[in-house]
């Protein structure tokens, strides 16, 4: 059978927050840790968007920038 | 800011990166795109995701109900990306946008075979069911290759099929939280372990970032 390629989208992208639940990864550490953990398991393509920190009224919520 | 995260990635460990086309929009109109886009080719990845046309978002976003990309728009970014030796991952949410993958390929912008993502969103996208992933299938020219995404509790088993018939795979936070039924992942590597375990199951050898490169085709970022 042919080699299975599999891709982690680790970051949540724009719509996943520390609301939505508290696993996913925000900070830079902790996004780069989530690659490095889900590519020993079995991941060949990491599916990456970088995120920022955005002061709002309510407190600090995460915003995905790129 | 993307161009740090992928050098601490390569210090730490060797996978093919990926980042997409359209990030960076809050806050830029779509004049910039191109601008950003551009920028997006020279920081390293080897590939790059790009929707295959415009649609309604299925969820609230910043940049209001519209994911805006013309045909002109991806025919322009796939010509950057090609000067960038960076591969598009050509991500299909709707039957119409295969076609449009089509037409990249017959006038030689992205070179064949393609590497279509399937995204099933359900709502305002194509069903996350074997049906419409079939009818999909049957429209791809035999060389190309393909994976499938699926959001929430359809993201595993949708994966289960794209591998039982030689397709790839991608699962992670961005698509599905859940590891099972009320049950959150606590890391993605969980989602990870799932479809190895499955994969095991079904004698698929697990492609490394080297194989990926081979059954993609990928060159060399400039």
């Amino acid at each position: 059978m042919e080699k299975l390629i599999i891709t982690a989208a680790v970051t949540g992208g724009e719509y996943v927050s520390k609301a939505t639940t508290p696993y996913v990864p925000s900070t830079i550490d902790e996004i780069v840790e989530e690659v490095v953990r889900s590519v020993e398991t079995g991941a060949s393509i990491v599916h990456l968007h970088a995120k920022t920190l955005r002061l709002v009224k309510l407190g600090l919520v995460i915003q995905t920038h790129c | 800011m993307l161009k740090e995260y992928i050098s601490r990635i390569r210090e730490l460990v060797d996978v093919v990166i990926n980042i997409s086309t359209g990030g960076g929009r809050i806050g830029n109109p779509p004049e910039k795109w191109d601008e950003l886009v551009k920028e997006r080719c020279q920081l390293g990845a080897e590939m790059m995701s790009l929707n295959m046309g415009t649609m309604n978002r299925w969820a609230e976003h910043p940049t209001g109900p519209i994911f805006l990309n013309t045909v002109e728009m991806i025919e322009r970014w796939c010509g950057f990306m090609a000067e960038a030796n960076v591969k598009p991952e050509h991500e299909v949410y709707d039957t119409g946008m295969i076609n449009i993958c089509k037409q990249l390929a017959e006038k030689r912008i992205v070179p064949e075979p393609l590497h279509i993502q399937f995204v099933m969103v359900g709502r305002t996208g194509i069903l996350p069911t074997p049906k419409a992933l079939i009818y999909c299938l049957d429209q791809l020219p035999q060389s190309w290759t393909w994976s499938v995404c699926a959001l929430g509790r359809n993201e595993i088993p949708m994966a289960a099929i794209a591998m039982a018939i030689g397709g790839h795979v991608r699962v992670g936070f961005e698509d599905n939280i859940y590891l099972r039924h009320n049950v959150l992942a606590k890391s993605n590597s969980e989602l990870v372990r799932k479809v190895v375990n499955i994969a095991k199951e079904l004698d698929r050898p697990i492609a490394t970032p080297d194989d990926t490169r081979e059954i993609l085709k990928l060159k060399k970022p400039i």
